[in-house]
């Protein structure tokens, strides 16, 4: 096994390791995604004009 | 006598916008360089660990995701006592934005523990010091999003959820504390990963990506507070502005 | 407690009138609990329910019960303490004496104190007086169970003050008796670890213990009753 096999499978570990680095990095996307979603969200009611005259609280 | 440096520049909504988007950009490309620097570093480079093999490098996010998870509820109650002192709902707005990314780093710190104490130690969860503070400081973070969002009038759920958190914050120690002490009281039955120290190369490459860490909160701080801010204030002037400018764009 | 509490003699800022009004909060809780005792009894029933409750769910051997002892019954005062904690402020809250009490010339920490120590005495202290009955299914020797009613006694400021202050924060909000679990119990964990791990343990580790909750006690009185009547004057002004 050369060295850049153990390292790929982590000594027999890999799947924690890789596992660990690829669960963090979906969670770190899923918060961008959310953001997002929100941002998407604020523009939405902001196109309908007639009813939006400030006088909403938020 | 210099220039007098005005304290509340950016306490108004519209220039803290307007810093959180130039920043923004800056702050997410150095958390990428400095974490794919970090990551060869840790990953690839640092040697394998005499006791744990490969299994340790889990360290390199496991530690940062851990040490951000607690500086962000500092943090956070940092900017609640600076709201309920001063009065500034923009800091009440800026604890808001820390909290979610607080219990994302939280969250994974415990995922990423569980993940390294399953081939290390032989079980999913281990009741050590850290992990266990780990869980009560997620459910600190959740009260505080909670009680935010069950009060209706936004400004009495700013000040409730700002005097919970620096009561919170005041207790972080104590009950980081007692967890430790109950740590070394109830021992033989857990052998957790306490703390061991580290050689030279590695450590260099869990402060790189501490560092990645941080550029990363603050860039995802400051855009959910970008979008707090143009949900709170939507009916000003600069934020219909910057929304129709959106709308053009998009 | 109804609106119509007087305040003895006109409201002045002088020491004489403060403490009267500190006797009447504590005359005007002690009348309204009284009122309501079948709650508080319902409170101390629920502790001895729980209690009773571990042996049949982990089996009757005896070395494991002496072991869980102090902790069954240490979670089983805090949950107990936290049922009974939405109605400490709700009816005043409602029917204005709260606002009197924070429209008040009075320092309000003082006031709160004072109520807060009043609620916390009666939902805890019954408690710790049945201990004594508890310690026989349990196994706990005469010297285990007066480390855990010495624990006991010396956690109740803590944990009064601290519930009280989230007590008072989710005044008047939607599911806040869930809200109130999630907010308290993590705080309690100092409590836990002190009191029920002191248990058992040499005399010095049990001096340390105890030594140490009071000391939190002593901080908790000076440093927790601001923060009680912030969060009431949230709840009043909105």
């Amino acid at each position: 096994m050369t060295t850049f096999e153990v390292w790929l499978t982590m000594g027999g570990k890999g799947w924690y390791v890789w596992g660990a680095l690829g669960m963090t990095l979906l969670a770190l996307l899923a918060e961008w995604w959310v953001l997002r979603l929100q941002r998407r969200a604020l523009l939405r009611p902001s196109q309908d004009d007639t009813w939006d005259m400030g006088l909403e609280s938020s | 006598m210099g220039t007098r440096v005005n304290w509340f520049y950016f306490a108004a909504p519209s220039r803290c916008y307007r810093l959180a988007q130039r920043l923004q950009p800056w702050l997410l490309a150095a958390a990428l360089v400095l974490a794919a620097w970090g990551l060869y570093w840790g990953l690839w480079l640092a040697p394998t660990d005499a006791q744990q093999g490969e299994v340790y490098r889990i360290v390199f996010v496991h530690v940062p995701a851990a040490w951000m998870s607690m500086v962000i509820y500092l943090a956070m109650a940092g900017w609640a006592a600076v709201g309920l002192v001063w009065r500034s709902r923009l800091s009440h707005m800026m604890a808001q934005a820390l909290a979610p990314t607080g219990a994302l780093m939280t969250f994974v710190a415990l995922w990423t523990g569980a993940l390294w104490g399953q081939p290390t130690w032989g079980t999913w969860w281990v009741w050590d010091a850290r992990l266990t503070s780990e869980l009560l400081l997620l459910f600190l973070y959740l009260g505080y999003m909670a009680l935010h969002a069950s009060i209706e009038d936004v400004d009495r759920a700013d000040r409730a959820a700002s005097l919970l958190a620096i009561v919170g914050a005041i207790n972080v120690p104590v009950i980081y504390f007692s967890v430790v002490w109950w740590n070394t009281l109830h021992q033989g039955a857990s052998i957790g990963p306490s703390g061991s120290s580290m050689a030279e190369p590695m450590l260099r490459a869990l402060l790189v990506m501490v560092a990645a860490a941080w550029c990363y909160t603050l860039a995802a701080v400051l855009a959910r507070l970008r979008v707090i801010l143009l949900k709170r204030e939507r009916h000003t002037a600069w934020a219909t502005r910057v929304l129709q400018a959106q709308e053009t764009n998009a | 407690m109804t609106a119509s509490v007087v305040w003895a003699g006109a409201p002045t800022r002088d020491a004489r009138s403060a403490w009267r009004a500190l006797a009447v909060v504590w005359r005007a809780t002690m009348l309204s609990q009284w009122r309501q005792r079948a709650d508080l009894a319902a409170a101390w029933c629920f502790f001895l329910v729980v209690v009773a409750l571990f042996p049949l769910a982990v089996g009757p051997e005896p070395q494991l019960l002496q072991r869980m002892g102090p902790g069954v019954i240490w979670v089983a005062a805090v949950l107990a303490t936290l049922g009974s904690l939405p109605r400490w402020f709700q009816d005043d809250w409602q029917d204005g004496t709260l606002e009197q009490m924070v429209l008040s010339p009075y320092p309000l920490p003082l006031l709160m104190l004072v109520k807060v120590a009043t609620h916390g005495a009666l939902a805890l202290l019954p408690l710790v007086a049945l201990c004594p009955v508890l310690a026989l299914p349990y196994g706990l020797g005469a010297e285990a169970l007066g480390v855990l009613m010495a624990g006991l006694v010396l956690g109740l400021p803590v944990l009064s003050l601290l519930g009280a202050v989230a007590a008072a924060l989710v005044l008047g909000v939607r599911s806040g008796a869930v809200l109130l679990a999630l907010l308290v119990l993590p705080l309690t964990v100092p409590l836990l670890v002190l009191g029920a791990g002191a248990v058992g343990q040499p005399v010095e580790v049990v001096t340390a213990h105890l030594s140490l909750m009071a000391a939190m006690a002593l901080l908790a009185v000076v440093g927790l009753p601001w923060a009680v009547a912030s969060a009431v004057r949230l709840a009043v002004e909105g």
